[in-house]
């Protein structure tokens, strides 16, 4: 009887072909998957670096105005004051945060006057933990990407100690 | 033996029927290729980016570093209208380190001793410095803020991207 059945069984079924194209399919899809997320997590690692940058720059900024005070003879915190604020490359005092996009401008600086708008919003909050001693720095990035929120967070701690 | 014989019998392809299978099978494929190319521009990209990335975080991070540590000889500039397009600091240990531009290179000059900081994978199509407050006395300490433009050399789905960071020296200075 067999060698009947083998003739018989000769190319392949209607329902074979469907499942071996199911089997195919689900493994291109994963192949595409992780091709599709590692362009994702590219452009992740890519605005992650600016915004690590831009991160740097609002801490510096603010460790650049405490240092001013020293120079200035001024009060600590009299120029570091607590609350809410934004900064940008040239800042000489602490701007209000109206939370607004950075702007990048024709020669490429972020700021908030001039430009077009980029991804990025930075955010500053100072807190006093130690009053006349100690100022927590908490710099915030973040930005919308592929419709996902993303955020970068910075803690520094300035002290009245040169 | 019916259906034996009735096999048999469609032995072989009719032209109509190869037509059609080589047209699927060419749609198909066309369609498979252009996944392919997709797929294999999104690695080349995606490549790119590290690149860019590992360079210039590597870049960045140490130029940061000595910044903060040394002493800004650079004289301030009246950014944004006027940048520098190298810098000259003073660095407690190595001496004095000068960061300037040779073509879309990064050349970090030590002593006198030049050597480029970047892999031949990544190019800086711009590169500013901007010094503020370096004027003593002028009741303000030094900080400087750099822009840098970086691009992937292979130029399949290249990327570029911009940086700007500001760092604060930390010697002070009235």
């Amino acid at each position: 009887m067999l060698p009947t059945r083998k003739k018989l069984k000769n190319g392949f079924s209607i329902v074979e072909a469907i499942v071996a194209i199911f089997i195919l399919s689900i493994a291109l899809s994963a192949t595409m998957r992780t091709l599709v997320q590692n362009s994702n997590d590219a452009n992740l690692v890519n605005n992650s670096f600016i915004a690590s940058g831009l991160a740097q720059e609002g801490m510096e900024v603010v460790r650049n105005l405490r240092d001013n005070e020293w120079s200035l003879n001024a009060a600590w915190g009299s120029i570091v004051l607590d609350g809410t604020w934004s900064v940008q490359w040239d800042s000489m005092s602490l701007e209000t945060n109206s939370n607004v996009f950075l702007k990048k401008d024709n020669n490429g600086f972020y700021n908030y006057s001039s430009g077009t708008d980029t991804l990025f919003k930075r955010r500053i909050v100072i807190s006093s933990p130690g009053p006349g001693i100690e100022k927590k720095i908490v710099t915030t990035v973040s930005w919308i990407e592929r419709g996902n929120p993303k955020i970068l967070v910075v803690e520094e701690h300035l002290y009245n100690w040169r | 033996m019916k259906k034996i014989k009735q096999i048999f019998k469609h032995n072989g392809f009719t032209l109509i029927e190869s037509v059609v299978t080589i047209f699927i099978f060419s749609i198909l494929i066309s369609v498979v290729m252009g996944i392919f190319v997709s797929a294999l521009n999104l690695q080349r990209r995606s490549f790119n980016i590290q690149q860019i990335e590992e360079n210039a975080n590597f870049i960045l991070e140490s130029m940061a570093k000595e910044i903060r540590v040394g002493t800004i000889n650079s004289p301030n500039t009246n950014c944004p209208l006027a940048v520098s397009s190298s810098l000259d600091i003073t660095h407690p240990v190595n001496g004095s380190v000068v960061y300037s531009l040779s073509g879309n290179d990064l050349l970090r000059t030590v002593n006198g001793l030049q050597t480029t900081v970047n892999s031949n994978t990544i190019q800086f199509t711009s590169l500013k410095f901007c010094v503020f407050g370096n004027i003593n006395p002028d009741q303000k300490q030094p900080r400087v803020t750099i822009l840098a433009t970086i691009r992937s050399t292979n130029a399949k789905q290249q990327v570029s991207i911009d940086i700007e960071t500001t760092i604060s020296q930390r010697s002070l200075q009235e």
